[in-house]
């Protein structure tokens, strides 16, 4: 295929980086939260688990809200005390995910800062390559880790989990690590990205 | 509009090879309606030199040659590119020297009367020396020679022989009767043999072959004034003919007055008796002057260090291919000489051509500094060894050959020799840098370390014969009291001591050339002793003659106590000069000579327009690529191309450092696409991105 473009090297790429960045940690982080909003009370309300009054003490709902749960009296205390344990279950796993996101786009971030004024370019290109791919392994264990504990706390103890508790609670570790992938190959620092390159050039 | 020049000599070799970059530089320009520089497109150059393998030629030939390399993949690349529009074409004149007479004895072999001539002209070693090695700086040889040569290039044309003058001179013949303007430059030394004598042979034949076209045709002229020195020769002169700086102004000052001569310079464009429409004269005052590192008279080893001055005529080239010397533009026909406004050498010494050259030649020396320190080892390797894991990962070379997998046995070749050609060209180019500013004038330089010391060390051997002397003097008659000083064993122990610890800095040669410098010195104050004296008698003699009535006694007796203490004074400066002389015994009998220098003088000058240590950086860098694998230290290696990059902005020497670093040019370089298909549009897609990223912007 005839290349047509002409010759004008861009020493840098800055608002397409910063786009990309947006776009990427903005959809793993968007989407888990339209799930958690919008999904969660049509497909999962009234399925949250009960989690340790250790948890719940660190949740802004007060405890008491999800004593009728226990009584099982008034219709509408228990509904609103159903809503409040959906709500707390939400926002731990909100918590979780938007933690395991905050550890992957700061890994993310120091891997890139590493390379945005590199010492001998080829050399640098390489071995960005070699820490990329530690980067992503290690960005993958923090998100393993963070959806093990979501689990152990609390996925663990929902009856009957069908597709979409799996999918709504585990989408977002699934996410953070894509979003983070694709920024390190799309929006690596100038000197060791380029056309065609493993890092490529947006 | 056509444009030749004319190489004639080595020093002529020299202004080509500067000429060479030049063209890379886009340094060699009309300007056009609109004010904007256009490079000219094609710069036809011969070189005429009767020595084949004078190193100055082959190197100028080998650089034009990587030049055109290069040239010819952005002439058939559609790339825009910074550079590198002057195509170059390069000739030699092949003179057929093994079919005619090989020197003076062999022309007039059989001509008894000229050879009664040739022997009443020349010495018997003149009249021998072969040609093949040019004329060892004796123009009267070079003239007799160029003279059968040019006279007999009509028989040469008409019985068919291929001869480039000829070919050179149809094509000019043809331009002119297509009603093209011609312009013609000859540029060469006028104190060595093949320049002196060639320059105004060609240009003379040059003027009156196309002496029907006056109004077209311009012939101009560089001529090299003496600019450096050669170290004495090692050579018997009653056996051979040596060449020697001490006859080079002589030689100038001669050929000057030849062409001071009436006619030589057009005084207008009717003058039909002018040879010239120009000449460019460069020259340097004797202080200023360098010593080339090697005696040669010829040959492979006659490859003299590049100077600022060859720099400078390709620049008087430059304004001689842009400027006008018919019509209205007519004044423009005179006598030019450089004039050199400041006491440094920086960017703004190039006058109103400051930015351009800064950008142009700086440019080529910071893509060098990239090429060489960043580039080409991951070029290397994945054209030659094939490295895949750095072909898909290295972003300047996915950019402009991702196609390069696909290639052939031969379209790898080709690529592979292309770059070979920007590297050899990029090599030529910086240790031309480095010897331009390794060979700056004196004058224009701050002082080396070496010179500081070698100064000293002078001083220091000149104090000490006169301690030493001194002390021989009290010591043979202490009475005399040397006019009541006594000589200081302190101060004598001192300056030994000193002069102990400067040899070995300044090395056992430099001691040798002082100790040769202080005999001259001394010689020569001895012998001006020596006519004074004489001078003295002279006066006493005519007094005494005088009549004694008439003259006044004290006069005499006056005119007598001088002559005494001129006799002393004479007897002290033999006791000196025998000193010298017996320290010199001892120097060559202790082979002082062998004592190595711990400061070199090998290394470029300090100066305001390259960094010295990155050009040195780079030269040395190639000198490690050049070595085998086995003998090459990879250690020193990664130090230089390390250096290279963080030295990057500071390549060129300005106010602040450069603006572009090597992170940013790289990622210029990366961020760049090729355009077209094949090697050679890859490798003009590369290069062109590679001058563009660090040229500045508004240069050329």
């Amino acid at each position: 295929m005839p290349k047509t473009a002409a010759v004008s090297p861009k020493t840098h790429n800055r608002t397409k980086v910063l786009l990309c960045y947006i776009l990427c940690w903005g959809i793993a982080l968007l989407l888990p939260y339209l799930g958690l909003k919008t999904l969660y009370p049509y497909k999962l309300a009234g399925t949250a688990p009960t989690l340790s009054p250790q948890i719940t003490a660190l949740l802004p709902a007060a405890a008491g809200e999800t004593a009728a749960l226990s009584v099982g009296t008034d219709p509408a205390a228990l509904q609103n005390a159903l809503s409040v344990r959906d709500q707390q279950w939400r926002m731990v796993v909100g918590a979780a995910v938007a933690a395991a996101w905050l550890a992957s786009l700061v890994w993310q971030l120091l891997w890139r800062a590493r390379y945005v004024h590199p010492r001998q370019a080829a050399r640098a290109a390489l071995r960005a390559r070699r820490s990329y791919r530690w980067s992503m392994l290690g960005i993958g264990a923090v998100n393993l880790l963070a959806a093990t504990a979501l689990y152990l706390v609390g996925i663990s103890r929902i009856a009957d989990r069908g597709l979409w508790d799996y999918l709504l609670y585990f989408g977002g570790f699934l996410l953070v690590p894509v979003a983070a992938a694709l920024c390190s190959r799309l929006a690596a620092p100038p000197a060791i990205s380029g056309r065609h390159a493993y890092f490529r050039r947006l | 509009m056509s444009y030749y020049f004319i190489a004639i000599g080595g020093t002529g070799n020299k202004i080509l090879e500067s000429l060479v970059y030049a063209c890379a530089a886009d340094a060699l320009f009309t300007v056009g309606a609109n004010g904007k520089r256009e490079p000219i497109p094609v710069l036809n150059a011969l070189i005429v030199d009767v020595d084949a393998a004078c190193g100055n030629t082959t190197r100028a030939r080998q650089a034009s040659e990587q030049y055109e390399q290069v040239r010819s993949a952005f002439a058939a690349s559609p790339a825009p590119h910074k550079g590198f529009h002057t195509a170059l074409s390069v000739e030699r004149w092949n003179m057929n020297l093994a079919r005619r007479a090989a020197s003076v004895d062999d022309m007039t072999l059989n001509y008894r009367r000229d050879r009664l001539l040739a022997q009443t002209l020349f010495s018997h070693t003149e009249a021998g020396l072969e040609y093949s090695e040019g004329f060892r700086g004796h123009p009267d040889l070079g003239v007799l020679f160029f003279a059968e040569m040019l006279n007999n290039l009509g028989d040469a044309a008409a019985q068919g022989q291929p001869d480039e003058m000829v070919t050179t001179l149809n094509r000019m013949q043809r331009e002119l009767d297509a009603g093209e303007t011609v312009k013609v430059l000859l540029a060469g030394s006028i104190f060595g043999g093949t320049g002196a004598s060639g320059i105004p042979s060609v240009a003379r034949y040059l003027r009156n072959c196309f002496s029907n076209y006056t109004d077209r045709f311009i012939l101009s002229a560089v001529l090299m004034l003496p600019y450096y020195d050669v170290p004495a020769a090692a050579v018997d002169e009653t056996l051979e003919i040596a060449v020697k700086s001490s006859a080079f102004p002589d030689k100038a000052r001669t050929a000057l007055q030849y062409y001071g001569m009436e006619g030589m310079v057009r005084s207008d464009e009717d003058d039909t008796r002018g040879l010239y429409d120009a000449l460019y004269l460069l020259g340097l005052p004797k202080e200023a002057f360098v010593t080339t590192r090697v005696y040669s008279t010829g040959s492979q080893t006659q490859e003299n260090d590049a100077h600022l001055l060859e720099w400078l005529a390709a620049r008087c080239a430059a304004r001689f291919y842009r400027t006008g010397f018919r019509g209205s533009e007519a004044r423009n026909m005179d006598v030019y000489y450089y004039q050199w406004h400041s006491h440094d050498v920086s960017w703004e010494c190039f006058d109103d051509e400051a930015a351009l050259y800064h950008n142009a030649y700086g440019g080529l020396a910071k893509a060098a500094a990239l090429f060489l320190g960043e580039c080409y080892p991951t070029l290397r390797a994945c054209i030659r060894k094939d490295d895949r894991r750095l072909a898909r990962t290295v972003n300047y070379w996915t950019a402009y050959f991702h196609d390069v997998k696909h290639y052939g046995v031969t379209q790898r070749a080709q690529l592979e020799k292309l770059f070979d050609a920007l590297y050899r060209l990029l090599a030529f180019y910086i240790n031309w840098l480095w010897q331009v500013l390794r060979t700056l004038p004196p004058t224009l330089r701050p002082e080396k370390e070496i010179e500081l010391r070698g100064r000293e060390l002078f001083d220091v051997y000149h104090a000490l014969v006169d301690q030493q002397a001194d002390t021989l003097r009290y010591k043979a008659s202490p009475a005399a009291g040397l006019d009541g000083a006594t000589p200081g064993a302190g101060d004598y122990a001192r300056l030994r001591a000193r002069l102990d610890e400067l040899i070995p800095v300044v090395g056992g040669r430099t001691f040798l050339a002082v100790l040769q410098g202080e005999k001259t010195g001394r010689f020569e104050k001895l012998e001006a002793q020596r006519q004074a004296l004489t001078e003295q008698d002279v006066k006493i003699a005519r007094l005494e003659a005088e009549d004694a009535a008439r003259m006044d006694p004290n006069a005499l007796r006056e005119e007598k106590a001088r002559r005494e203490g001129m006799l002393r004074a004479y007897a002290g400066m033999e006791d000196r000069l025998a000193l010298v002389n017996a320290d010199i015994a001892r120097a060559v009998e202790k082979h002082v000579a062998d004592v190595p220098a711990t400061l070199t003088d090998d290394e470029p000058s300090g100066n305001h327009l390259f960094n010295p240590g990155a050009i040195s950086a780079m030269r040395e860098l190639l000198r490690q690529y050049g070595a085998d694998s086995a003998s090459r230290d990879r250690q020193a290696v990664e130090t230089l191309r390390k250096a290279l990059w963080d030295g990057f902005p500071r390549t060129v020497s300005q106010r602040v450092p450069d603006r572009v670093t090597a992170v940013q040019a790289v990622a210029g370089l990366g961020g760049g696409n090729g355009i077209g298909e094949g090697p050679q549009a890859d490798f003009a897609g590369f290069t062109a991105a590679l001058l563009a990223c660090v040229m500045e912007e508004d240069n050329l």
